[in-house]
């Protein structure tokens, strides 16, 4: 992790590889916790961007506000924190408990997932899969939790580019 | 992998080759040397290092022991924790065990059992069992659930299990599938991504397809691969262009500010 792994600093890094890569505009589109950084790159330099899609995106709750969805049990998240510093942890999770990992990891509850189609329950457990090595990851997901208890509020009235945000009802994350 | 690892287990536990020497604090005895033998008076706690360790008088606490050889004949009214590369145990435990090594021998255990070894060879456990090994022998009553991961697990006449059986039987085919699987994935996000180093730092990222862009910023449990991953279904049918950017970039601080006039950055390398 850089010293800096604030969103302030990420939206500077990736506007910094659009002009490397001379794209003067862009639409950009962030999941989950990269929603974050997308936010302040869109409020900071609003004519790079022409427009937001945002992907249940991790964002400020302000107190009081009902939750969604069951916060994730102290036990769960912090049987997770281990589970990501250890890719056979991981690993034995994916084959012998996938319920729970859909669950906890993909945030949706595995009914819905085992009444979907083939083809989404395929696209659910590559996902998971694709999360593998996730002692590369690990540093990344711990800044991501600590940084998703620590939010402070945005002021979203700054941002004036075009935004499609998709989230649902029963993400198990409460975006 | 278990065998490499309980031997490592065992070789860690030989002594200097000295002279036996016996220190006792009362109630708690300490003996380490090449040869060491408790034979009593019976002692709260007891601690034990040598290469060949025995225990042949009844320990009235618990029993903390590491050696080469390690042989409890005597009934340990605590825990008992022992390493070596041979465990026998003939006595009675009244406590939890603990054990590792390379052969393991475990007569009945009152308590818990928590056991890592190549061989290993449990009687009776009063409440519950987790053990690791190359073969693991049952010949009693497991009270409590179990958790058994081995290459073979054999079951005697008087074997039983009455809480929850958990058994993964075949660890060597569990471990080889597990450096399978993870060797195809660090492959995998070794593959088709370009790291730029840039003013702002190490950026890994993707980049495919033609026309309009679309820069993809992926979230918790990425690499560039969720990003693409996240864009991949709506942007199909299109092909359109797409970047994923890992977040694991390190930052420099000699890139401009962001409510400065814009001014392209000199990449460090190309």
């Amino acid at each position: 992790m850089p010293p800096d792994g604030s969103a302030e600093a990420q939206a500077d890094a990736f506007v910094c590889l659009m002009d490397i890569l001379d794209t003067d505009k862009a639409a950009v589109m962030g999941g989950s916790a990269g929603t974050l950084s997308v936010l302040q790159m869109a409020i900071r330099l609003p004519d790079r961007f022409s427009a937001l899609i945002l992907m249940v995106p991790l964002g400020y709750m302000p107190p009081g506000e009902a939750m969604s969805a069951e916060p994730i049990a102290p036990w769960v998240e912090a049987a997770m924190m281990r589970a990501i510093g250890s890719d056979f942890l991981f690993w034995t999770g994916l084959h012998i408990t996938s319920a729970q990992m859909i669950a906890t990891v993909v945030a949706t509850p595995p009914a819905v997932v085992a009444s979907a189609s083939p083809a989404k329950q395929a696209r659910v457990n590559t996902m998971l899969d694709a999360i593998l090595p996730v002692s590369a990851r690990a540093a990344g997901l711990r800044a991501d939790t600590a940084a998703g208890k620590s939010m402070t509020s945005v002021d979203l009235s700054r941002v004036t580019t075009p935004t499609v945000i998709v989230s649902a009802r029963d993400d198990g994350y409460d975006t | 992998m278990l065998r490499a690892l309980t031997l490592a287990c065992g070789l860690l536990a030989l002594p200097a080759h000295s002279e036996t020497t016996n220190l006792t604090i009362a109630p708690v005895r300490y003996e380490a040397g090449a040869s060491v033998s408790f034979d009593g008076p019976s002692m709260t706690d007891l601690f034990m290092a040598g290469n060949v360790v025995s225990v042949t008088a009844p320990v009235g606490g618990s029993a903390h022991l590491a050696g080469r050889r390690v042989s409890v004949d005597a009934a340990v009214a605590g825990d008992l924790f022992a390493v070596g590369y041979s465990v026998a145990v003939t006595a009675p435990v009244g406590g939890d065990v603990s054990a590792s090594g390379y052969e393991l021998s475990l007569a009945p255990v009152t308590g818990n059992l928590r056991a890592a070894g190549s061989e290993v060879t449990v009687a009776a456990v009063g409440g519950y069992a987790l053990i690791t090994g190359a073969d693991i022998t049952l010949q009693g009553v497991i009270a409590g659930d179990a958790v058994l991961v081995a290459d073979d697990i054999v079951f005697g006449p008087e074997a039983k299990v009455a809480g929850a059986l958990t058994c993964v039987v075949g660890g060597t085919a569990v471990w080889w599938q597990f450096s399978t699987d993870i060797a195809a994935a660090r492959e995998r996000v070794a593959q088709d991504s370009s790291l730029i180093d840039t003013t702002r730092g190490l950026i890994e990222y993707q980049a495919a397809g033609e026309g309009p862009v679309l820069l993809a910023v992926h979230g918790s449990g990425g690499g560039f691969d969720q990003g693409m991953a996240f864009a991949a279904p709506p942007l199909a049918p299109k092909a359109s262009a797409s970047w994923r950017c890992r977040a694991s970039v390190t930052f420099a601080r000699r890139c401009r500010p962001m409510d400065q006039p814009r001014r392209r950055p000199t990449p460090l390398s190309a």
